[in-house]
């Protein structure tokens, strides 16, 4: 059996369909899928509320499907070896059907379990996942595409509560593994900055770049290995001939790496591009304070390279000065004061900046970004995140996504087809789904067995 | 006879499916069956207010220019004019960008600004359908193209012809009608006309300020002076009108026709749109040399094959599709443009047409809507497919060779058969002329 689902409670007794819910499967439902060859077949089990009424309804529907009475359960099949793959009388009659291979959570309302490793035979062998992904992707989801790869069993809960929280669990840990070894010892949790006011999203990953960069070999396949290689013979070069861009500037950074999304300071109408970006802003921790030198160094060469390259298009330069900010000082870059024609460009609100303070190297988007992130490297209170932690705030994405409004409905025009009319209509549907959600958190926990993706929504209210 | 003389239908003549198919074709991107056969009924005047209404009553082509180039990404720019042409609020503006743009061919290759050069097809569409000597002055200040002719770099010390000569040999006068000396003199005219933030700029430190001889006129000349006496001369005139014959009627224009519309254009107080307007109504451009004379350019066969579906497609694809199919607006081949006609035509063009067509009706890509099925329904027996297939594709104008193969793919059609004959109607080679 490839997957099952079960399912707790019938809904509420009201309306028609509910009442015959009620009936048919009040005191919950398990829905099984089989993968026979290229065909699927389906079983469900059933406790009805009224056992003869779901009998009833079954009947009306001919004999499309396979069933059986088995105690208090109702056993259906997609056919007569779908319903003979069903085991007979479930240990546990007051408990749920198949209940000893489910993890159950206060109050889930949806438990559901897929053998992956039945899924695996059906794609056709193992490690394929991990295997496809590129250098950045296996960078970002190696963990899970890990145990995907590697799990037996993959299990899902649905609780809702004051908010809805989908949790899947597979028992399979990269821990151990050789991409492991970019994870932190242990899964205790980490601090990292809190920033307060308008976060459109915050990603926080635990993983060690250094490593990956000084042994490409060992994580990436021989295509990304190449790839590491052309980025470190020009990277390597910017610090001088006899400095290791990979020792000296990321293995002098820590881990975890936090980046910011915060809500984008309004400029003057005349002065406001179509589109307008969100700020971002990055954070790492600094294990070595002698990085800010190597830095520096880089960034200067850096800022002359994008300045050749500005000179050849008959660009005009970007400003580079030192910053100090309240809490950190660094190196930004201004561009030219926008005159026009047209609208201002996307860019003509950046300052971008690389700051340290604190114990941190900021790399943001604008000098204020920087500032409200070393504001918060600064500060006592943090976050303890385990794992990988991804946070978007529904209202506060929704505020952004409207000041660029005219232009996302065009590129929507643009790129699905659709008239003015319906593009406009769905940016008004996103928005009002954006603005129902407070917050939406995506967490991967590899612990020492398994791994462990929660995904939770808590509506606004 | 005066070639240019009005056409006039008749019981003999009408102005029908054909006829009007041809006008929306040539003077816009095409339109839909049920359109083409609203103005049939209407008749020509109306099908002619219909390609060029006055330019106050639709709107603006630029209304959404700014969220066009916010993404700064010439994709986006390239994927907006598509829309334009696709919404056909004013075809003959969007027929006369497209013409201009390969007029004064200008490529993002070099230019390397999106926002430029959305800006300077804006430009063809504000002033494209006016007078050509303000055109051609706004152009000799379009920072796109004093970008791409290289007189961001012309200095009274160091004069710089490349723009100098285009203006001469193939945006207003022709191969020769100028002398050697005159563009040493224009490009004298052109120094200091620079680029600064994006726009245009004179730097007059960089202006050679002294006497100069353009064409016979001698003063202080500058840009504007140069773009004022090119588009005054009367081989100006002869030179755009043997331009807009080829583009909008025949390949091979007669000579008795290019003095017909030059002195169309001098009558009409060298107003682009006044000319055309004339050129469009005329026996000539409904007589039967200059129908499907022209071969379809990737973007008529694209744009227009959406155009004529009646549907909406994603522009994003349709410039892919484009550029597929060899013509990537934006990026024009050199500064002479696009070669056309039978330069668009190879078998791999033929196979590369056909499979876009397949796929837009299938709906492997373009999100095409409505869907062939849709379009056709009601019409289930073979022969009725087959008809509206012509008459969708071809205006109802097909040999009875063409027509029989059509009927046989009709008959042998399965799975979506309106999509199958309509696929089949747009492979015929009379699909692929203009």
């Amino acid at each position: 059996m490839v997957g099952r689902a079960w399912w707790r409670r019938g809904p509420s007794s009201t309306g028609t369909s509910a009442n015959s819910c009620a009936r048919v499967a009040g005191g919950g439902a398990a829905l099984g899928l089989l993968a026979d060859g290229a065909r699927w077949r389906w079983t469900l089990a059933l406790r009805p509320g009224e056992p003869a009424a779901a009998a009833a309804w079954l009947e009306r529907r001919g004999g499309a499907v396979a069933r059986r009475f088995e105690g208090p359960w109702l056993l259906v099949g997609s056919d007569a070896a779908a319903l003979r793959s069903m085991p007979t009388a479930p240990a546990d009659s007051e408990g749920s059907w198949w209940q000893p291979a489910l993890v159950e959570a206060e109050g889930a309302v949806l438990r559901g379990a897929v053998d992956l490793a039945a899924l695996r035979r059906l794609r056709g062998g193992d490690g394929a996942l991990l295997a496809g992904l590129d250098g950045p992707g296996r960078f970002l989801l190696a963990p899970i595409a890990h145990a995907l790869d590697h799990g037996k069993l993959l299990r899902l809960q649905l609780v809702a509560a004051s908010s809805l929280r989908l949790q899947v669990q597979a028992d399979a840990s990269i821990r151990g593994a050789a991409y492991g070894s970019l994870l932190p010892a242990g899964d205790a949790g980490r601090e990292v900055p809190r920033v307060a006011g308008d976060v459109l999203a915050t990603l926080t990953l635990d993983r060690s770049l250094h490593r990956l960069l000084a042994q490409p070999a060992t994580y990436l396949s021989p295509a990304g290995v190449t790839q590491v290689d052309s980025f470190l013979s020009i990277a390597d070069g910017f610090d001088g001939p006899n400095s290791s861009i990979v020792d000296e500037l990321f293995g002098r950074l820590a881990e975890p790496a936090t980046l910011f999304v915060l809500a984008p300071q309004l400029p003057p109408a005349a002065e406001r591009p179509p589109l307008l970006l969100p700020d971002f802003a990055a954070c790492v921790p600094v294990a070595d304070a002698r990085v800010e030198a190597v830095v520096r160094r880089v960034l200067d060469l850096i800022g002359i390279v994008v300045n050749a390259e500005r000179a050849q298009r008959r660009q005009a330069p970007l400003l580079l000065r030192r910053w100090r900010g309240e809490h950190g000082s660094g190196l930004a870059a201004e561009l030219p004061e926008w005159r026009g024609p047209g609208a201002p460009p996307l860019e003509a609100v950046l300052s971008p900046v690389v700051a340290f303070g604190h114990g941190h190297l900021v790399v943001a988007s604008t000098t204020r970004a920087a500032e409200r992130v070393l504001a918060a490297c600064a500060a006592p209170e943090r976050e303890h995140v385990r794992g990988d932690l991804l946070r978007l705030s529904g209202a506060a994405i929704a505020d952004a996504l409207a000041t660029s409004r005219d232009a996302l409905v065009l590129a929507r025009m643009l790129d699905e087809g659709e008239d003015q009319a319906g593009a406009a209509r769905f940016f008004a549907i996103a928005d009002a789904v954006l603005r129902s959600v407070q917050h939406l958190q995506v967490a991967v926990v590899p612990a020492a067995r398994e791994t462990t993706v929660t995904v939770e929504a808590v509506r606004q209210r | 006879m005066n070639p240019l003389a009005p056409y006039e239908p008749s019981a003999r003549d009408p102005f029908d499916l054909r006829k009007c198919g041809h006008l929306l074709r040539r003077a816009g991107f095409g339109a839909s069956l049920p359109e083409r056969q609203r103005l049939v009924r209407e008749g020509l005047a109306a099908a002619l207010q219909h390609v060029a209404p006055p330019l106050a009553e639709v709107p603006a082509a630029d209304a959404l220019l700014n969220e066009a180039i916010a993404f700064g990404s010439i994709e986006r720019v390239r994927a907006f004019r598509v829309w334009l042409a696709l919404q056909n609020t004013h075809p003959l503006r969007e027929r006369l960008s497209y013409f201009w743009h390969g007029h004064f061919a200008t490529s993002n290759s070099k230019v390397q600004d999106p926002r430029a050069m959305a800006l300077m097809m804006a430009t063809f569409d504000r002033l494209g359908t006016g007078r050509f000597d303000e055109l051609l002055t706004a152009m000799l200040r379009d920072p796109a193209l004093l970008r791409w002719l290289d007189n961001d770099v012309n200095t009274s010390k160091q004069p710089n012809e490349n723009l100098a000569r285009e203006v001469f040999e193939l945006f207003a006068l022709g191969r020769g009608n100028y002398s050697e000396r005159d563009i040493k003199e224009a490009a004298r005219a052109l120094t200091g006309w620079h680029v600064r933030d994006g726009q245009f700029f004179r730097a007059g430190y960089l202006h050679d300020d002294g006497d100069k001889e353009v064409l016979g006129v001698r003063g202080k000349l500058d840009g504007d002076d140069v773009a004022a006496i090119a588009a005054a001369r009367p081989e100006s005139a002869r030179f755009l009108a043997e331009r807009w014959l080829r583009f909008f009627v025949h390949p091979q224009p007669e000579r008795d026709e290019i003095d017909a519309l030059a002195g169309a254009y001098e009558q009409h107080g060298r107003d682009v749109g006044a000319t055309l307007r004339v050129l469009l109504g005329s026996r000539l451009f409904f007589s039967a040399r200059a129908y499907r004379s022209k071969i379809k350019s990737p973007a008529d066969f694209v744009i227009g094959s959406v155009r004529l579906i009646g549907g909406r497609a994603q522009p994003t694809a349709l410039v892919a599709a484009m550029a597929t199919l060899g013509e990537t607006w934006l990026e024009p081949p050199s500064v002479e443009g696009w070669h056309g006609e039978l330069a668009w035509l190879s078998p791999a063009a033929w196979l590369l047409r056909s499979n876009f067509v397949a796929d837009l009706l299938a709906g492997r890509r373009g999100k095409l809507a409505p869907r062939a099925a849709e379009l056709l329904r009601g019409y289930t027996r073979p022969d009725h497919l087959a008809r509206a297939a012509s008459l969708f594709c071809c205006d109802g104008d097909l040999s009875a060779d063409a027509s029989e193969r059509l009927l046989e793919v009709a008959r042998a059609a399965q799975g979506d058969r309106a999509a199958t004959v309509l696929h089949a109607a747009t492979c015929l080679p009379e699909y692929q002329l203009l």
